[in-house]
């Protein structure tokens, strides 16, 4: 037994607690392991610690009370025959096999699911009497950060406290930098286009002060000068709105451009970067979900640009450039103008802050609307074979009516918001009514004056109640954009490494000692290790829920393993080049999935630039060339979403000469043929010795029939290869494997591998006395 | 190649009928080690029993399953316990216990303080096992629905803190709760 400080498994109990166990005849130094959890076994928070000795474990709690609750368990170490750790709902337990009895000893919340899953291992060497070590490196643990300790997401991922979170909008902004020239020349324009816009008023004030005023007052000497003041204010005003034209044009070219790049861009960004998150991620979302993100939320990005060029930006500088020229006509009339601005911006910060999460509930219904529709959609034939529709009616009315809720919500909230804004604006254009009335009256402002601030009144107060709805438009826009920087920032859990190696697979497949789960406290696989050589062909066969599948899953690296290896060819799969690696990988599903398009279109997936001998050569050696050949279009049949038109048996032989097109060094074989007849798994399985040949091949089947050109068979049970050799060596064994043949062969009419075995041998048998007798 | 053999052991359980289990038929106590046994009359004992809930969220005082974990680690249902109060108090105290340890669920009853915190969403709350304060991810899969009008939050350590009715909460917590989990 190796002991070396560590803080997790080596950790300093209280002193009171120490004193406390020495009375009760305990030594705590000379536990090998000392570990603490924060829960009792009833599962209240408690300081609570394992010690274990050499011979004996005791778990001590501070609440010791009277003492007797002091030691709540003490176990010798020769009763107990295993410890694993099995998982609870938000915890877990540390579980002794005593006695053949299953004895829970210690609870943990899932803050210390790692550590205790290492205790478990040791503590199992521990019974088994094997070297045990406990050190620093049992402190380092890839699932926490290694500065701040806080738990990553998964191991290896950025530590969000620690890194640098940009603000939304300054990200948005950011996005634009590619296109910086153009942005600059459409800011150039709106900037030119408002400073237009402000001319009409002044030409206004001119026409009153300097042509009617005159003409209204004086006589025909005035009136020839105001002839030429008309006709240079009319030509003005033309030149204004021709300009003005131009440059709206313009300036919308640019923003559309723009804006269509944007969100373009993110589209493309947003799909690539969900492709490219591992199973893990789409485990969690459903394709309802994220075709929500992809296509709604990125469209949202667009309405930023239209934002700078004609929306909040635009009217801001509008507001402001026409606030001076007010402020320039009549200082005093400005600040009456001004007057209910507090209680606006008051308003608005009230507004941002009760509607933004109605915006996003909006989205959260649009995106489970999509949810359901696509459920439904996908899985009409099941609805109508059930007679569901009325149902499945319902439960879309279900979420159209939460939809319609949320957006009501929205709505009234803002319809009753935007009028009394409104309202607000029009008490201080009735204050300058009358104080400008008033000034013009007193001869301290013109008329032409008192005019051209209406104008500008007008301009100034129309943006200041578009910008009132600017929170509305901000919050849908953040929650949006937010949304999308969430996927891009979620790191894919497996990718290639910078130092990844190009890898073209031999086929040579090796585990070394590899655990794996999907949850922390159970593995599917435990301590599995085996070598496959290049060309072997292995079958796996086990009960449902075995770790078969998981298996193969790891071999293509959709998951990483928790603990152990798995190695191509001698190399670590880590430091392969993820995207070589499954090209050298081929696999066929047990529910092949067709795209739609074309049959040709289908079996050229990922070798796009086959020709059609090689199709046809791929689609023959499938044993589907045939059908094909016979369907009116033949390989440009167009087929429906998954292979709509097709049987489940032609549509696993398009699969397989997809798989066979790409020529893969390893194949895969999940439940290949489980869900097809008899014959088309023969035409399959026929199919399956010609493209297996010279390929590592992995089998998994349920039907033993599948397995009978197996060079070996891995036998599964709970995560672990439990029996493995030929097909004879393990009916000698009479282990897992001879059983399950027996429960098919009696259960199954249909030919066992010990039957088709024996048809096997008395074909072969056939066959060499009819090479006897032609000799 | 790792090589754990063990020979399944055959118990006398029909997998495919239900079984409900009633106090006339079995007896539910501590056997050796503290581990919860439960004796099946006319059958035998199981040793190393938990409890689990079939509906926690429709029905989660009812339907009780009762699990015995054999020497191989493998699962098998004892059979259902349909209504706890009929057996006597003793063995629902201790199928309660069983229950409280396989439900670490924090019960939050108070919204102290919840915003935005590096990226994730940081909660201050009372529960009934005291106050807590955790960060989780803005992300939907780590709120799930509890019924019609609840929700359980995971925190990154996938901790479990369950509000069962939002609406018990004050007009300023739900407000604020549902700034962040709208969904």
């Amino acid at each position: 037994m190796s002991v070396a400080p560590s803080q997790l498994l080596n950790r300093q109990i209280p002193e009171e607690l120490a004193v406390m166990l020495r009375r009760r005849g305990v030594e705590p130094s000379q536990a090998w392991l000392c570990v603490e959890t924060d829960l009792n076994l009833a599962g209240q928070f408690e300081r609570v610690f394992l010690l274990v000795f050499e011979r004996r474990l005791i778990v001590a709690g501070m609440a010791w009370g009277d003492q007797s609750r002091l030691i709540r368990i003490d176990l010798p170490r020769d009763n107990i025959t295993q410890v694993r750790t099995r998982g609870g709902v938000g915890g877990g337990f540390l579980e002794a096999v005593v006695s053949g009895i299953a004895v829970d000893f210690m609870t943990f919340s899932n803050g210390l699911a790692d550590t205790f899953a290492k205790v478990a291992r040791k503590l199992n060497d521990w019974c088994e009497n094997k070297p045990v070590s406990v050190g620093i490196e049992d402190d380092y643990n890839p699932r926490k950060c290694p500065v701040c300790g806080m738990t990553l997401q998964f191991p290896g991922d950025v530590c969000r406290r620690c890194a640098k979170q940009g603000a939304v909008l300054w990200r948005v902004i950011k996005l634009m930098k590619p296109y910086s020239a153009k942005a600059t020349l459409m800011m150039l324009f709106v900037l030119f286009g408002i400073a237009l816009s402000l001319v009409p008023p002044k030409l206004t004030q001119y026409l009153i002060d300097k042509v009617l005023t005159p003409v209204l007052s004086d006589d025909g000497a005035a009136r020839s000068d105001a002839i030429k003041w008309l006709i240079m204010l009319v030509a003005a005003l033309l030149g204004v709105y021709v300009l003005g034209m131009v440059v709206t044009m313009i300036r919308g070219l640019l923003s559309s451009f723009v804006g269509t790049q944007i969100s373009f861009d993110m589209r493309a960004r947003v799909f690539d970067h969900i492709t490219k998150l591992g199973i893990s991620y789409h485990d969690r979302y459903s394709p309802g979900q994220l075709m929500t993100r992809i296509s709604g939320d990125t469209a949202a990005l667009r309405g930023f640009v239209d934002q700078l060029t004609s929306g909040f930006l635009a009217q801001l500088i509008t507001v402001v450039a026409v606030g001076v020229i007010m402020f320039s006509l009549s200082w005093k009339l400005t600040l009456y103008t001004l007057a209910p601005a507090p209680l606006v911006i008051a308003s608005a910060v009230f507004f941002y802050a009760r509607v933004r999460p109605r915006y996003s509930r909006i989205w959260d219904a649009q995106s489970k609307l999509s949810g359901v529709l696509s459920t439904i959609l996908s899985g009409i034939r099941v609805v109508k074979a059930f007679g569901q529709e009325l149902h499945e009616r319902n439960r879309f009315t279900g979420s159209s009516e939460h939809l319609q809720n949320s957006e009501r919500n929205v709505e009234y909230a803002v319809w009753k918001f935007t009028p009394a804004m409104g309202l607000l604006f029009q008490l201080g254009s009735i204050i300058v009514w009358f104080v400008g009335g008033k000034d013009v009256l007193d001869s301290q402002l013109t008329l032409g004056e008192l005019i051209a601030f209406l104008g500008y009144l007008g301009m100034f107060y129309a943006p200041l109640g578009t910008l009132t709805q600017l929170t509305t438009w901000l919050t849908s826009f953040l929650t949006a954009a937010q949304r999308t920087f969430e996927i891009l920032d979620t790191r894919p859990d497996v990718d290639s490494s910078e130092n990844a190696k190009s890898v073209e697979a031999q086929g040579a497949i090796t585990f070394k000692n590899v655990t794996f789960g999907y949850n922390r406290h159970e593995p599917i696989l435990r301590d599995v290790s085996f070598k496959i050589k290049p060309g072997e062909h292995i079958g796996i066969v086990g009960k449902s829920g075995c770790g078969k599948t998981t298996l193969v899953n790891l071999i293509s690296r959709f998951y990483d393993t928790d603990r152990g290896q798995v190695l191509i060819d001698g190399e670590e799969i880590r430091n392969l080049n993820v995207d070589d690696l499954r090209r050298s990988i081929g696999v066929v599903l047990q529910e092949p999935f067709l795209f739609r398009g074309t049959i040709s279109a289908n079996i050229t997936y990922g070798q796009h630039n086959a020709t059609p001998e090689q199709i046809i050569t791929s689609a023959k050696a499938a044993n589907a060339h045939d059908f094909i050949a016979r369907l009116p279009l033949g390989y440009d049949t167009y087929i429906g979403e998954r292979g709509a038109g097709l049987s489940g048996g032609e549509r696993q032989r398009i699969s397989i000469a997809r798989a066979l097109l790409f020529d893969p060094k390893v194949l895969i074989l999940d439940e290949a043929t489980s869900n097809v007849d008899t014959e088309s798994e023969k035409l399959i399985q026929d199919a399956l010795v010609r493209i297996t040949s010279g390929r590592t091949t992995i089998a998994i089947a349920h039907r033993l029939s599948t397995l009978k050109n197996c060079d070996r068979i891995f036998v599964m049970d709970r995560g672990s290869i439990i029996e493995h050799g030929s097909h004879e060596e393990l009916m000698e064994q009479k282990g897992l494997y001879y059983r399950l043949v027996k429960i098919q062969t009696e259960l199954s009419s249909e030919p066992s591998i010990d039957v088709l075995t024996a048809e096997d041998e008395e074909e072969k048998e056939k066959n060499a006395k009819k090479r006897k007798t032609k000799s | 190649m790792t090589h754990t053999i063990q020979e399944p052991e055959t118990l006398p359980i029909d997998p495919t009928q239900i079984r409900f289990l009633t106090p006339d038929m079995c007896q539910i106590h501590l056997g050796a080690h503290d581990a919860l046994h439960v004796t099946v009359k006319n059958e035998r004992i199981y040793g190393g029993v938990y409890a689990t809930r079939i509906f926690p969220v429709g029905h989660p005082g009812k339907f009780i399953s009762l699990i015995y974990i054999g020497p191989d680690g493998k699962e098998t249902e004892v059979g259902i316990i349909r209504e706890l109060e009929e057996f006597p108090e003793k063995a629902v105290q201790l199928i309660q216990e069983s229950l409280q340890r396989r439900y670490l669920v924090r019960n939050i009853s108070k919204i102290n303080k919840v915003g935005l915190k590096y990226g994730f969403i940081a909660f201050e709350v009372v529960t009934d096992k005291g106050p807590s304060e955790f960060f989780m991810y803005w992300q939907h899969d780590k709120a799930h629905d509890y019924g019609v009008n609840g929700k359980v939050l995971l925190d990154v350590d996938d901790n479990r803190y369950m509000i069962a009715d939002i609406d018990q909460l004050s007009a300023r917590e739900k407000a604020d709760f549902q700034r962040f989990i709208y969904w």
